[in-house]
């Protein structure tokens, strides 16, 4: 029965995703060019010069590692509290992009602190707590590669997800908690000058609108594969 | 222009960060479209071969085709 609930929201689901995607994934291209153009045409930051150059890149991989988690976190809670089949796939179908995501913030993190600091890594408690939450992404990816019933391993894996949420905060406020070579945030309380902060932000919207596009298609991707799975079961029975 | 692509004697810096964001970025675009292309090829698959499932509980034409299958796995 609880499978009839479950498949009165993904036809819903599904028709108003393959309405938007088209959509998203175009506003997707026109935000990364136009935030692609205006970032690398920019001045060079009075500071650190060229390197900072790598902030477009690191920057919004560094916010959305985070926004996707936290969207991820969320779609457990409600998955473990409403069983709400939706938010479980959504759940899941997050992972490998939030997982991305940090990678790539490590690695941008990496060549950039490279030719400003001095050093690709540093045991720091910003990039520390960065690469503890890659690994909580791959854990939870691991969940649900080694538990095969979905409902099992959804539940596993939302409350991995849940208890790993206590390291975003760890991750934003490591940088005044501790001391530590990486440089406080600043787009956020307008201390980025507009020649900079308005191909950053650009940028940060086409990192969102990508996640948005990519996770419903993953989410997609997802339903047909539940769909197989039962098919395949009910005529193992018959 | 290639003054553009040396910044300022950064590129080895500066560019593979670019190449590997964009590159995820597009990979897994790309494996997304082919794994979901492929799930359905084998979705509609299984769904010819068990034609009369899908009927039997008379689905509305509202409901996405490729989600008959599953519907009649309640029964």
């Amino acid at each position: 029965m609880a499978n009839l609930h479950w498949l009165a929201n993904p036809g819903r689901f599904l028709r108003i995703s393959n309405a938007v995607v088209p959509y998203l994934a175009g506003l997707t291209v026109v935000l990364l060019a136009y935030g692609l153009w205006r970032g690398l045409t920019a001045p060079h930051d009075a500071t650190q010069g060229a390197p900072a150059t790598i902030m477009y890149m690191h920057v919004p991989s560094a916010i959305m590692s985070m926004t996707v988690y936290g969207g991820m976190a969320v779609a457990s809670a409600v998955a473990l509290i409403w069983k709400h089949p939706l938010a479980d796939i959504a759940a899941k179908s997050s992972a490998l992009i939030g997982a991305g995501f940090t990678a790539t913030c490590l690695i941008s993190g990496s060549m950039w602190g490279r030719p400003t600091w001095g050093t690709y890594w540093a045991w720091d408690a910003r990039l520390t707590s960065e690469l503890v939450l890659f690994f909580v992404y791959l854990g939870y990816i691991a969940i649900w590669q080694a538990i095969e019933d979905p409902q099992r391993a959804g539940r596993a894996a939302a409350i991995l997800a849940l208890a790993g949420s206590v390291n975003l905060p760890i991750i934003h406020y490591s940088v005044e908690w501790w001391n530590t070579l990486h440089q406080p945030a600043g787009l956020l309380q307008g201390k980025t000058d507009p020649v900079l902060a308005v191909p950053l932000l650009t940028l940060l919207a086409a990192f969102f609108c990508f996640y948005v596009t990519v996770l419903l298609l993953r989410m997609e991707r997802e339903i047909v594969g539940r769909k197989i799975r039962q098919l395949r079961l009910l005529q193992a029975q018959a | 222009m290639a003054e553009f692509f040396a910044m300022d004697g950064y590129a080895f810096y500066i560019w593979p960060t670019y190449i590997v964001t964009l590159g995820f970025m597009i990979w897994l675009v790309v494996s997304t479209l082919r794994g979901l292309a492929a799930d359905r090829k084998v979705l509609a698959e299984l769904e010819k071969n068990a034609p009369h499932r899908a009927r039997r509980r008379g689905e509305t034409a509202s409901s996405s085709p490729s989600l008959r299958g599953a519907e009649t796995s309640d029964a």
